[in-house]
């Protein structure tokens, strides 16, 4: 990071390359979509970088840029989202996604997901899909560990009267 | 009452895993983009646009005027008896018990709830007008922070409330309960971390248009 603020372009491509898959994994969960995680993951590397002198290094970097990218990615679903009618398209995602599981268990657990409360959803995402650690998560959204740990908590709660008592069954 | 299994709870995270495929990382398609918006010098790399401003620790008196003003001004234009002000500490007054146009005989009750619920997001618009308004300017309140918190679990209580069945009241409260969020808890982590956030929540409150949105919540008297 130092040598980042010194102006050594080598050194922000380290960084990068050090966490631009994590950050791109979780902004295709949250959006959904390729392009629109790509955007997402470019301007909050983007924001991260141009901003890399008020980081007081108190933190991981990774930390740090995770709090931005998922600033970022939820401004991005909501306006994203609802102008695109994200409900209407969910079919065609997840068909070009080619799911593994037979397509009711897989849709059911999309929409299930899908239906959360955004910042339910996040924590859910980063913690039980992306494996995020709960310490990362708290940073990520400004939140005590624990507030964190109850949100995931409700997250699955609400996931389990959604799908009932087993998300395999495909009834 | 069912207890919690660890296994099932790791198999939802599994099975919403196996649902969606995620493309492998174009990090050299993304990478030219950002390189051609790196800074090339220390001075670059500093500060971003966000102004820094010391942060102030009481509201000047022309600020209290103003949020009493926007407040009384939209409650006599519409007739409205149900306001929520800050006290000089920051924190709301009890609100004065509101009055809605009772539903029409045999209408659902859940007008009601929703009527009520979209009267109490139409209260928030002074809040949201000075986050709006310190959040332009790049510096965090410390009051402000309060005053955010303290309306925190009322969004919340409303988004658990039929009230919120609507889906358009629904991702009103959804969107103010993360800029409430996001505001209320800016006090932990310092002041240049805290201005550049609401840098980020500047944006967001523009990009969402949240602020036209909450004022078009208030309920319409007869």
């Amino acid at each position: 990071m130092r040598r980042a603020l010194e102006g050594d372009q080598d050194a922000y491509r380290e960084l990068y390359d050090g966490n631009v898959d994590r950050v791109f994994r979780l902004g295709y969960r949250m959006l959904g979509d390729e392009e629109a995680a790509k955007e997402a993951t470019q301007k909050s590397f983007i924001r991260a970088f141009q901003s890399l002198g008020q980081f007081r290094g108190d933190s991981a970097f990774s930390t740090w840029l995770h709090r931005v990218a998922v600033s970022v990615m939820l401004n991005e679903r909501r306006v994203t989202a609802r102008q695109n009618a994200r409900e209407a398209e969910f079919d065609d995602v997840l068909m070009a996604g080619r799911p593994r599981l037979e397509p009711d268990v897989g849709v059911r657990i999309q929409r299930a997901v899908d239906g959360l409360g955004e910042i339910y959803r996040t924590v859910f995402l980063m913690h039980d899909v992306e494996g995020f650690k709960h310490e990362e998560i708290a940073e990520a959204l400004g939140v005590a560990v624990g507030t964190c740990k109850a949100r995931l908590s409700r997250a699955r709660a609400q996931l389990r009267q959604v799908l009932d008592v087993d998300p395999r069954k495909a009834i | 009452m069912m207890k919690k299994n660890p296994e099932r709870e790791d198999e939802l995270g599994r099975l919403y895993k196996a649902s969606q495929e995620v493309p492998s990382t174009p990090a050299a398609e993304m990478w030219p983009a950002i390189e051609a918006k790196l800074p090339t010098t220390s001075a670059e790399a500093g500060p971003s646009t966000v102004v820094s401003l010391p942060v102030r620790r009481s509201w000047p008196a022309w600020k209290w005027a103003a949020a009493a003003g926007v407040v009384l001004a939209i409650g006599v234009g519409i007739g409205r008896t149900s306001v929520v002000l800050p006290t000089e500490d920051g924190g709301p007054l009890t609100p004065v018990a509101a009055v809605d146009p009772p539903p029409p005989a045999g209408e659902p009750s859940l007008r009601a709830f929703t009527a009520h619920t979209r009267g109490r997001i139409a209260d928030l618009e002074p809040l949201l007008t000075m986050i709006a308004a310190d959040a332009g300017g790049g510096r965090y309140d410390p009051q402000l922070g309060d005053w955010a918190k303290s309306q925190l679990n009322r969004t919340r209580l409303a988004l658990d409330s039929p009230g919120a069945s609507d889906p358009t009241v629904r991702h009103v409260l959804e969107d103010l309960e993360l800029i409430l969020m996001q505001v209320a808890t800016l006090g932990d982590i310092g002041e240049a971390r805290a201005n550049q956030e609401m840098g980020l929540i500047a944006q967001a409150l523009e990009e969402q248009g949240l602020l036209d949105r909450v004022r078009a919540m208030r309920v319409r008297g007869p």
